[in-house]
């Protein structure tokens, strides 16, 4: 009943002091302190439940254990995490958990990163003393469709619970019945089908929630790397992890999406669309050489033969129409690197004033709206704020998107180069140049088949955001590392280096844009990135502070 | 799709809560009323009119064992498996039926007439062994009854015969020994003609206490009155019930509710269910006082699901009351306005625990919070709450009238005034017995009760309901008190005993009380949820001969890892008598170790 107070308290865990803010409860001055107190309901993000039971620790002049995640630390309370009396109590919580887990470890995708596994080779007894017959509930039971439940590896902790109902919102999933019978239930007739199911899995501390698109498909220890990046669905950019495995056949593969802790951003979560569809639509590249029309069709070329082919059109449009007859557009998929690179070669190497970005896909709504309380964006791409610090757009008498568009079908634009957009794609766009194009030449940057890679002269394959290195800048302002996650299939050079093999054809030199160089311009050119240097982007980002936006805003 | 009546009925449920959701358990009992089970259309509607989730409902109606899910016969008989009934002859009459009806338990008979199950205490203990049909309670029963009411039930009638309570007669059965001391609780059911009604209350004295608490006394001084009374409650833990209201904080802007705990269900109980049956206006008299005492103006009467004739007593007893004025705005002239209103469980021991009840209250599934915050301080809808049990309730009047010295000096220093005990199992007479705080387990069970029948030798006394270790032959002397019960190593805890004879299997005993904790467990904490199961199977396999001497210590340290580590002590009320059967009667179970097998079984 005592006043919240704003005086720090200090706390003595295992012998060690600590001194931390009033209502921080032990399991996070345990943190702090790195001493460990297990635990399984008790997650950062979610309200405490207390029911596992895991955390119990001694705290000097209580009669009994107390759980360490339902308490906060008081001045001058000394907590033990180590005494025979709590190592007792959490070797009874996981034989008790064991008692009717069905221990397919070998089988199950947890294994190997499982709390269970963990806190038993830890804490646990190593021996059983249950004779009993073990308990058989639903196994790979869909709840929705990405999520697998197993009923029999459940330890209902209800964090699966407490995410949908108070996180999400939703309340999709319930405890039904009780006692030893209490199962995670759905509502009959209803599915876990809400916008950020997938976070179900990394919070079940077992495999009782398993991922419909991982299953299977590899043991954590396979997952040779964790790459920390940036997740490209949306304009909110969660911070995830990519991992990969090596496998035999095919190579570096994505085999699963985790969101990375960033208070700033996204805190514990990710969304559905930038876990299980951002990656299969544009993680990696489909092409794996670049593709020259011949006749009614293409054949791939190496990337010596499409820059000198390409060089030799262009050269041609420029002697002939001068780089008026040029435009470029950009989608907001590509990196502050790319976009620079690109607008660098379209103003300066081609010299025309036809430029501009585009929003890719295009928003359900005007501009760039909240999709809902959590985290989901209307803009689903990643870089839009980046094109508009860039201040990307026509140069004196350029034309921007509808005017080059329309000039295309004038037969006034000879050639136009589409970096990683497709205006065909754009039910906005596309009544326009269904009538008639009439270019000469048609370029497009592209990681996968769409109309436009059906049209154009030269589709040149871009990289994938898991196999590219960069940066992005999300709609609060926020720039943030894209990182390269797997090898391409095929050769596929990233745009910087190819518009440079392009520019040293047209020109007889180039640059080399390395993110070093590129950053190196930025910053001097931009006031919005003024004093930043690439290496200084951590994993968690970094504000551009609202000023550097407000000098760039289109 | 459902009716208009249903619309009307949840309309009027409305009005008795703050927040919708709390409709929903007795709405579900409406709902399942009208359409025989709960279909998934059903509690989507429920939860539109409640505004809730689907999810929510669904999960909070299937922690209730009340609701049904699928349909079940125009008969629904479920028979008492536990302790009492058990040891009079649960089994055999289980075994009839299934014989009878040519079912299984949990099965339906093919032209949808009967459907047969078990159900844990029913609070009825003195009728043991206890049936429920269609919610109404039968007993004690035979064969040869059982035979009669089937052929009633047959016929498409509830009987009438055999119904429990018989609503007439003393509160104690059997001849009173010679200088019996004075009845508080039971005075007015000395009275053969009393019915309950207003009318016979206020020819009793009825609502004096509360006229002069309201017009003489100020709150505080009430809270005196019964701190220095040293009552105790009557439901379990024996906390001093004046220190509890004073913890309700006297800021006169926030709301504050008295919870009356007529959850009875702690096996061998069945006290309270006689009290708000038989004398509902001793309990409201009781309520009214304690409401004004801490400033609440509403109080919900928490009834256990299974008491239908308890239901219609008090609904009655509170028109009475609105009726007269002792309830509603201004009462007796006073500053205090009071609605009271009983809220139905839906079958669910756990709800007994204040916290589980007020979340069961709120409409949710019965799980007992984590204290601090202490219901006092943020009970139901977040507000301070006292939740009494309803004979701690009884007895304010008694106080208010008497004076706290007059109840402080009937008992012991510790545990003052009478209290009532809950006879039952292999005694002559079971049933309640009203007596000060001083007697002992023997003047309870040979004075009153009337021994053992037969001349059999006591075995077994389980002295405050099946959560207190059991005591034997050897502690008949001690005190009913609750210093002298936990000095013997048990507990007051409900006031319920459950006497056995030497015939009693103790294997079977901690089989029954673990079976029962394994089925009201909510689920919640790690070691209540698996350790109340393993020891309800370790238990059953031993008592079936499957046991290993092993056992005996995994038991014993199942119910070490059990105890003092949960949020509520349900997972220690099944470890803390199970380990008093390994303590006393360890020999029956390496007997039935060694023989593989039951040495009771005939």
């Amino acid at each position: 009943m005592s006043e919240p107070s704003q005086k720090l308290v200090t706390v003595t865990i295992d012998g060690r002091q600590i001194t931390v803010a009033p209502g921080t409860i032990i399991i996070q001055a345990g943190e702090r302190l790195g001493i460990e107190i297990p635990h399984y309901c008790y997650h950062p993000g979610l309200p405490i439940e207390g029911v596992c039971r895991m955390c119990l620790v001694e705290v000097e002049k209580s009669p009994k254990l107390v759980i360490a995640c339902a308490n906060p630390v008081t001045e001058g309370m000394v907590v033990h995490t180590g005494t025979p009396q709590v190592e007792e109590a959490r070797r009874g919580v996981l034989e008790f958990y064991l008692l009717n887990h069905p221990l397919d470890c070998p089988i199950c995708d947890k294994g190997g990163e499982c709390p269970l596994q963990d806190y038993t080779m830890r804490y646990g007894t190593g021996a059983s003393r249950t004779a009993e017959e073990k308990v058989h509930r639903d196994k790979h039971r869909p709840l929705g469709p990405h999520i697998i439940f197993d009923a029999e590896r459940c330890i209902l902790c209800t964090r699966c619970v407490r995410f949908c109902r108070d996180i999400v919102g939703t309340g999709e999933l319930g405890i039904g019945n009780r006692g030893d019978k209490a199962e995670i239930v759905l509502f009959p007739g209803k599915e876990l089908d809400n916008a950020y199911s997938g976070n179900v899995i990394d919070l079940c501390p077992v495999g009782a929630l398993t991922s419909k698109e991982y299953r299977f498909k590899s043991r954590p220890w396979d997952l040779v790397k964790q790459v920390e990046s940036t997740c490209p669905a949306c304009s909110r950019g969660c911070s995830i992890v990519l991992d990969v495995r090596h496998l035999r056949t095919e190579g570096e593969e994505v085999l699963r999406i985790r969101p990375r802790y960033n208070p700033e951003v996204n805190g514990y979560w990710m969304c559905d669309e930038g876990r299980f569809e951002a990656y299969p639509r544009r993680g990696r590249c489909a092409f794996e050489a670049p593709l020259m029309r011949r006749g009614d069709g293409y054949v791939p070329v190496t990337w010596e033969e499409a820059v000198a082919a390409l060089v030799e059109r262009l050269r041609g449009i420029l002697d002939q129409h001068g780089p008026e007859a040029i435009g470029g557009l950009l989608s907001t998929w590509l990196t502050i690197e790319e976009l620079y690179a690109a607008v660098t070669f379209l103003r300066h190497e081609v010299g025309t004033p036809h430029l501009d970005y585009r929003v890719t896909p295009v928003h359900t709504q005007e501009g760039d709206e909240a999709e809902d309380h959590l985290l989901r964006r209307t803009d689903k791409s990643p870089n839009t704020q980046g094109a508009r610090l860039l201040g990307i757009g026509p140069g004196p008498g350029g034309w921007g998107t509808s005017e080059m568009l329309k000039a295309a079908t004038t037969g006034t634009l000879k050639a136009l180069l589409l970096f990683e957009l497709d205006p065909w794609e754009e039910p906005s766009l596309r009544a326009e140049l269904e009538r008639s194009v009439d270019l000469e030449l048609l370029v497009v940057w592209a990681v996968r088949e769409s109309a436009v890679s059906r049209r154009a002269d030269f589709v040149l394959p871009a990289l994938g955001y898991a196999e590219k290195e960069g940066t992005i800048v999300n709609f609060a302002g926020r720039i943030q590392r894209v990182r390269k996650a797997i090898e391409p299939k095929g050769k596929i050079l990233p745009l910087g280096e190819v518009l440079n093999r392009v520019a040293v054809g047209l020109r007889g030199s180039g640059v080399r844009w390395t993110p070093e160089e590129i950053w190196r311009c930025l910053s001097g050119e931009y006031p919005a990135f003024r004093g930043i240097e690439y290496e200084t982007i951590g994993p968690l980002g970094l504000q551009l502070s609202d000023d550097r936006r407000l000098t760039t805003a289109d | 799709m459902l009716s208009a009546k249903l619309h009307q009925a949840c309309a009027e449920l409305l009005t008795r809560y703050p927040e919708k959701r709390s409709a929903l358990l007795p709405l579900l009992h409406l709902v399942q009323e009208e359409l025989g089970y709960l279909t998934p259309e059903s509690m989507e509607h429920v939860a539109r009119l409640l505004e809730m989730r689907p999810t929510d409902v669904w999960e909070t109606a299937s922690f209730y064992t009340m609701y049904h899910f699928r349909p079940v016969g125009r008969c629904h008989i479920e028979v008492c498996h536990n302790l009492s009934c058990t040891l009079l002859g649960a089994e055999s009459l289980l075994d009839h039926l299934k014989g009878r009806l040519q079912i299984r338990e949990g099965e339906t008979t093919p032209d949808g007439r009967f459907t047969l199950g078990r159900t844990e205490c029913l609070a009825a203990c003195d009728g043991a062994p206890v049936i429920q049909v269609n919610g109404r309670h039968y007993g004690p029963l035979d064969r040869t009854r059982l035979e009669e009411l089937l052929a009633s039930f047959a016929r498409g009638e509830l009987s009438q015969t055999y119904r429990y309570p018989s609503s007439a007669g003393p509160a104690s059965p059997g001849p009173a020994p010679a200088g019996a001391p004075e009845k508080i609780l039971h005075r007015n059911l000395l009275d053969p003609g009393y019915d309950g009604s207003i009318e016979a209350y206020l020819n009793r004295g009825g609502y004096r206490a509360a006229a002069k608490a309201l017009g003489d006394l100020q709150p505080p001084e009430i809270i005196d009155m019964v701190k220095r009374s040293g009552l105790r409650g009557r439901g379990g833990a024996g906390f001093p019930t004046g220190v509890k209201w004073g913890f309700i904080p006297k800021d006169p802007g926030v709301a504050k509710y008295l919870l009356c705990n007529a959850d009875e269900g702690e096996p061998g109980t069945f006290k309270d269910r006689q009290l708000l049956e038989r004398d509902p206006h001793q309990l409201l008299e009781g309520i009214i006082i304690a409401s004004y005492a801490i400033g609440a103006e509403v109080s919900y009467i928490y009834l256990r699901g299974e008491f239908l004739d308890g239901l219609t007593v008090l609904e009655r007893a509170l028109a009475e009351a609105y009726a007269r004025g002792y309830l509603g705005k201004n009462i007796l002239g006073s500053r205090l306005n009071l609605d009271v209103y009983v809220h139905r469980g839906a079958g669910a021991y756990i709800c007994g625990e204040e916290t589980a009840l007020i979340e069961s209250l709120e409409g949710k599934r019965g799980e007992p919070r984590i204290r601090p915050p202490f219901p006092a301080v943020k009970g139901v809808y977040q507000c301070p709450t006292a939740v009494n049990n309803v004979e701690t309730l009884c007895n304010i009047p008694h106080i208010v009238l008497r004076g706290a010295e007059w109840y402080a000096n009937l008992g012991t220093p510790k545990s003052t005034g009478t209290r009532i005990f809950s006879v039952s199992g292999h005694v002559r007479y079971p049933g309640n017995y009203e007596l000060p705080l001083n007697a002992t387990l023997r003047e309870l069970i040979f004075g009153y009760a009337g021994g053992i029948p037969d001349n059999r030798r006591l075995k077994a006394i389980i002295p405050g309901g099946s959560s207190a270790p059991a005591l034997t032959a050897d502690h008949l002397d001690v005190g009913l008190d609750f210093e002298s019960l936990a000095a013997a190593g048990s507990m007051g805890g409900s006031g319920a005993v459950i006497v056995m004879d030497e015939t009693t299997c103790m294997v079977k005993v901690g089989e029954v009380v673990n079976r029962f904790y394994h089925h009201e467990s909510c689920g919640q904490c790690t070691q209540c949820r698996e350790g109340t199961a393993w020891l309800h199977k370790m238990l059953k396999r031993i008592e079936q001969g499957g046991g290993r001497l092993a056992d005996l210590e995994t038991l014993k340290g199942v119910c070490r890892n059990m105890k003092g580590q949960t949020i509520c002590v349900l997972s220690d009320s099944a470890a803390m008598p199970t380990e008093s059967y390994l303590k006393y009667f360890r020999e029956e179970f390496e007997a039935h170790i060694a023989q593989g097998g039951c040495p009771f079984r005939t």
